[in-house]
């Protein structure tokens, strides 16, 4: 059997993980715990960015913060909780922002409330299949 | 056809008589959904089927891979949550804003013109909910006909075979 030559397949092999590429995009943090910078650190790089943080969270292993940045425009960022970068920035212009905010204060209330409508019995059993699907 | 073979050709069959009808039973719906150019993420949809009264019968899809954001799929989520395979086979990526969303399932013909509902819950990142945002009925009649959506959804098309 002759050896594989990497000049052979290395086009093939790289073009094959620029296609595995988008579907791996994330905006997910992966930083294991003992690496993370704490909560101080990051709200002092706020400060430094000339950020007002109203909430500080963690999210999808990532810090995320909601404010008014600079300019007064409320804004929601993703901080690498190891590099304190920002790895998602979203600004929003004041209507956008009140809309949230009530749609927070609704969540927040809806939390922890009990599921009282319980998904009823099947009536009908589901045939045998899958599904297949795509986006276009 | 020599003797001992005849017993085993009975049962095939036999067999095959049984099984034939259950698989003309079910047929493949293709379903179109393409989305509004809504400005924002990428759409969270959950498509399934519920009965004349409103009850869950089956998940077809969900458009979304985080679990932690299907509970802003509000409806499905309530009407499911207790059908533990909601999930087999049925997930895939979320929709960009303007993309199509093209499902292909396959119905128990039971499910047709018999007053059952094909529904849509959208959810988009920091956007209002929107459960239930298309109801189509599951009907011969209402195949290939467009059903608008009101918020991300531009319209649901069905195609029976």
């Amino acid at each position: 059997m002759k050896p594989l030559r990497s000049t052979t397949y290395g086009p093939l092999v790289l073009s094959m993980s620029l296609l595995a590429l988008p579907a791996m995009a994330d905006d997910d943090c992966d930083a294991p715990t003992r690496q993370w910078q704490p909560r101080e650190a990051v709200m002092q790089m706020a400060a430094q960015q000339g950020w007002q943080v109203q909430r500080l969270k963690i999210d999808d292993g990532c810090y995320e913060l909601r404010g008014r940045d600079a300019q007064g425009r409320a804004f929601k960022a993703k901080i690498d909780p190891r590099t304190l970068s920002v790895v998602k920035l979203k600004q929003r212009d004041h209507d956008d922002d009140d809309d949230r905010a009530s749609r927070e204060r609704r969540r927040d209330r809806n939390q922890g409330q009990p599921q009282r409508n319980a998904a009823p019995a099947e009536t009908t059993p589901p045939p045998a299949g899958g599904s297949r699907a795509t986006i276009e | 056809m020599s003797q001992p073979l005849k017993p085993l050709m009975t049962t095939l069959a036999t067999a095959l008589a049984v099984a034939l009808p259950a698989v003309a039973q079910a047929r493949p719906v293709t379903m179109s959904i393409p989305l509004k150019n809504y400005g924002g993420d990428g759409a969270y949809l959950a498509v399934y089927v519920t009965d004349a009264k409103g009850a869950y019968v089956r998940t077809l899809w969900v458009a979304g891979g985080k679990a932690k954001y299907y509970k802003h799929l509000a409806d499905w989520n309530r009407l499911s949550a207790g059908d533990s395979k909601r999930l087999q086979g049925v997930t895939g990526a979320s929709v960009g804003a303007g993309r199509t969303l093209k499902v292909t399932a396959d119905l128990a013909d039971a499910l047709i013109d018999a007053g059952y509902e094909i529904r849509i819950d959208a959810a988009a990142e920091d956007m209002r909910d929107s459960p239930s945002e298309v109801r189509a009925p599951l009907n011969a009649a209402n195949a290939g006909k467009a059903h608008t959506g009101k918020q991300y959804i531009q319209s649901l098309t069905y195609q029976l075979p």
